[in-house]
């Protein structure tokens, strides 16, 4: 069973994440705009799309809280509650938790219950205590789960009913008994036995194949249960036997029996309990007195607490590596558009390509502007396809963007200063392993402007600035590569202090005058920060060294603009998709490798006079008076070069993490943008290799990796060749 | 059957089929003198040679890589694997597509001849030569009529040297 519902299950936890950002999103406007009922309509529709489908897949725990939630929210949509501040947080904070709860369901991890629980009862407080008329209503919302803890005295019954084969042919409808039980009393635990069910070649649709257990907690008498099995009586298989407990406890015990026979075989206390030979009370007491594998250890002296302790930790680490590794899929969503009209250019493709065949089967010289033109439009088609490919990876970068508004309502506050935010460019269209990769670092910067940038309200105000700080987050295309700023209207980055910090470390001598360009750049150094304190919301652990890192790797570079006392910006320029690089082809020798356009900062033939040398073997290049060392890619890799001289050859000054070094190649052959193919997916890493492409000539050309071929240069060779 | 059981049943066969040599049908080729075999199930398909890229500081029987439709494929040749003198590629030389562990490999080889029935019965363990000679990748010696086929187990031929990163063996080649 549960294996056939695991795709779906994926599929409504998928659905619940986008319901509770839609959740979350309204919240946050419903601060705002506390009277807007659209909204609320909205987040009540989300909400209750939780509810249900997670009433469907039996995580009941979701499905309750959620319920409550909904109950609040019913609330305020009908107006007999006004939206507050604290209401508005409670529901936040419940989204939260609900966010928990639903991660724990997909993964199984334990729930913190005592959040759990207290966010509960907050909900049912805040639904409850106001007006006379909401209580009201309340109650009859809620009223079948509640009621059974009302009804304290009743008696349960296990019930198995096992109909006559001839049910159906009579025109009886099981469903008409279990609506009459239900209308008498609380059913509960209702499970439905089929293994008399047939093959379908036997089946006969006329004959009842099945037979039903549950519990009925009621008031009412044994006689007037009886009296609704009145009409099937005859003929069938039908037990009724009194379970000795109290209401509520049994309540408790089949919620608890409802909830696991989905997946797991009852245990036997359930079933010493579901067959009236042990009350759920005895039951509890003895297990109660049962003890944790641990705390017998620790009685018997045979481990200490401590490593009892130490033991639980590792199995928690266990268990959370287990569940990394579960939800390690992925998937995408994909408008239907785009994917017929990829559809529509496959077919077109396709006969692109068998006109191409017929032509080929029997061709003449004179069919030459045929095969030319029929070229041309398979070079259309291949390139349509390509990029509409690569549109199905594109998901819009407010995506990104969305989990900041509920950030800096938080950050805002945690650091009682009063932040706006304004995005805008959230349909710029970004690769989504960029966009996955970018989310930390923006978070980062995002807080950095928070914490470091803006200033209090009241210093604002002593600086004749508006109040309310501004962060503004924008994202738009420039050339092919798409930009993301990040700015804030603060103080700015404080030249002085960040030139005392450099002189302490040793980065910049007294006697410099490094002009701004050169001192902003600083601040990404490992190590380096200027805040007086660490705060609870950033100057910890990840720095802005780790940032630029991140940024880094997804082949994209950051930059800061700053005015003291206006605001800082810091742009980000990513590439439009990690799958194509703009790179220039360089040949040595015979082979041909592509060195990633980013890196390259210019590339120059040297005159004899400009090349120097350390100890007779370090090779230098004075470029505009600063020596970059010389490294020879032939030396590298190990290959036969056609210009061992740099005179005759063409070096490239390239960059790579603020180094810079001049690599030595025979030619540049052009520029264009290649698609990255992974060599580790056949073969293993290659030292100084970045990936592979697939040239023009359909022979393999490598991306060359500046860092890994700095560091063979440095090193020398991995492999001796 | 599905096309999803049918795949899956010839992944167990691959799985399967290498390590107890169980006989079945073997693809056959020749370096010099030499038969060898592989298990045909694991051959995805044989191609004539062309010009492949150098991979950059590899051992020298890495060949280098080729584009096979869109995917980077490594190619080992056999000749320097086992030591044998090179020779020049003739229109016979061809490459043998293996799949290795999910990963695809290709083997320069002399030239392909047949695909050979070889039974059990047929089949002895490979001999041992002691130190002179590291058989630890054949599988077994075949017969078949008055031909011997060294069957070569590709696992343990192609996997622990040379896919798997060899960053173990560096202090020793440097």
């Amino acid at each position: 069973m549960s294996n056939e519902f695991a795709q779906f299950q994926e599929a409504f936890f998928e659905e619940a994440a986008e319901h509770l950002a839609v959740v979350e999103e309204g919240l946050l406007e419903l601060e705002q705009h506390p009277e807007d009922l659209d909204l609320l309509n909205k987040i009540f529709r989300s909400a209750h799309s939780i509810k249900g489908t997670a009433g469907m897949f039996s995580f009941n725990a979701v499905a309750q809280f959620t319920h409550k939630m909904e109950t609040l929210l019913d609330l305020l949509r009908n107006g007999q509650k006004a939206v507050s501040p604290s209401i508005a947080d409670l529901l936040l904070k419940a989204t939260d938790c609900l966010k928990t709860l639903i991660q724990s369901t997909k993964s199984g991890a334990a729930v913190d219950d005592e959040t759990v629980q207290r966010l509960a009862g907050e909900l049912a407080s805040a639904s409850a205590s106001d007006s006379q008329v909401s209580r009201v209503n309340v109650s009859g919302k809620v009223a079948q789960p509640v009621s059974a803890e009302n009804c304290g005295g009743d008696q349960t019954y296990v019930i198995r009913w096992t109909p006559p084969e001839w049910l159906f042919q009579r025109g009886l409808d099981p469903l008409q008994t279990f609506k009459e039980l239900k209308s008498i009393g609380v059913l509960t635990g209702i499970t439905l036995d089929m293994s008399r069910l047939p093959g379908l070649d036997y089946i006969d649709p006329e004959t009842c194949y099945l037979s039903w257990a549950m519990q009925l907690t009621t008031g009412k008498d044994l006689k007037v249960i009886e009296s609704i099995f009145e009409f099937v009586r005859e003929d069938s298989t039908l037990s009724i036997e009194p379970v000795k407990a109290t209401g509520k406890e049994e309540y408790a015990q089949n919620k608890a029996a409802a909830s696991g026979e989905q997946e797991t075989p009852k245990q036997l206390g359930q079933i010493l309990v579901e067959g009236g030979l042990v009350s759920p009370g005895e039951l509890d007491r003895a297990l109660g007195q049962q003890k944790r594998v641990g705390e017998i250890l620790v009685e018997q002296k045979v481990v200490t607490q401590q490593q009892v302790e130490q033991a639980l930790q590792k199995q928690r680490q266990q268990e959370s590596v287990a569940q990394v590794k579960k939800t390690d899929t992925t998937s995408i969503r994909v408008d239907t558009a785009k994917i017929d009209k990829l559809i529509n250019l496959v077919g077109e493709l396709v006969i692109t390509q068998s006109m191409l065949s017929d032509l080929g089967s029997r061709f003449e010289m004179r069919q030459l502007p045929v095969l030319l033109e029929r070229m041309v439009e398979l070079e259309r088609n291949t390139r349509e396809i390509q990029e509409r490919v690569m549109s199905i990876r594109m998901l819009p970068v407010g995506t990104a963007f969305a989990k900041f508004p509920r950030l800096v309502r938080d950050l805002s506050a945690k650091t009682g200063k009063k932040i706006q935010l304004i995005l805008s460019g959230e349909e710029t269209e970004l690769d989504k392993t960029v966009i996955e990769s970018i989310g930390d670092p923006l978070t980062h910067l995002v807080r950095n402007s928070a914490d470091h940038g803006l200033e209090h309200p009241d210093a604002r105000l002593d600086n004749n600035k508006q109040e309310v700080g501004t962060i503004r987050l924008n994202a738009f295309h420039e050339g092919g590569n798409i930009c993301i700023t990040v700015e804030d209207d603060g103080r700015g980055l404080d030249r002085d202090k960040i030139l005392a910090k450099a002189n302490k470390q040793g980065l910049i001598s007294e006697n410099d005058k490094p002009t701004d360009d050169q001192i902003w750049p600083l601040i990404f150094k490992p190590g380096f920060s200027t805040a007086e304190k660490i705060t609870d919301v950033s100057g910890r652990g990840v720095g802005m060294d780790v940032v630029k890192r991140n940024i880094e790797s997804l082949g994209g570079t950051i930059s800061i603009k700053t005015t003291k006392g206006k605001g800082t910006t810091f742009i980000l320029k990513l590439p439009l998709t990690l799958a194509i690089i703009d790179g220039m082809t360089v040949r040595v020798g015979k082979e041909t490798y592509i060195v990633p356009l980013l890196s390259i900062l210019e590339s120059i033939q040297p005159k004899a006079e400009v090349i120097k040398t350390v100890v007779g073997k370090g090779e230098l290049i004075n470029v505009r008076s600063t020596y970059i060392p010389i490294v020879r890619l032939y030396e590298v890799f190990a290959s036969e070069p056609q210009y061992t001289d740099p005179k005759e050859a063409i070096l490239l000054i390239l960059e790579t993490e603020g180094e810079r070094v001049a690599v030595m190649v025979d030619e540049i052959l052009g520029q264009q943008q290649v698609v990255i193919k992974s060599i580790e997916q056949n073969f293993h890493k290659v030292e100084g290799i970045a990936g592979a492409t697939i040239l023009g000539d359909g022979r393999v050309g490598f991306i060359i990796d500046v860092r890994g071929v700095l560091e063979i240069a440095r090193h020398g060779s991995p492999v001796a060749a | 059957m599905s096309r999803v059981a049918m795949d899956k049943e010839v992944k167990d066969l691959r799985r399967h089929a290498a390590p107890q040599m169980n006989g079945g049908q073997f693809l056959t080729f020749s370096l010099g003198e030499e038969l060898y075999g592989v298990d045909i199930l694991r051959v995805q398909e044989i191609k004539g040679y062309t010009a492949v890229t150098k991979i950059p500081n590899t051992p020298s029987h890495i060949k280098g890589v080729l584009n096979l439709r869109g995917t980077i494929v490594p190619i080992v040749e056999l000749r320097i694997k086992f030591g044998m003198p090179t020779i020049d590629y003739t229109t016979f030389t061809v490459i043998i597509v293996v799949v290795v562990q999910d990963k695809v490999m290709g083997l320069v080889v002399d030239a392909v001849s047949d695909v050979l029935d070889i039974e059990k019965k047929d089949i002895q363990s490979a001999p041992d030569f002691g130190n002179m000679i590291d058989v630890a990748f054949l599988n077994g010696i075949g017969k078949s009529g008055d031909k011997l086929v060294s069957l070569l187990d590709i696992d343990r031929l192609l996997l622990d040297s040379d896919v798997k990163d060899s960053s173990k063996n560096l202090p020793a080649a440097a």
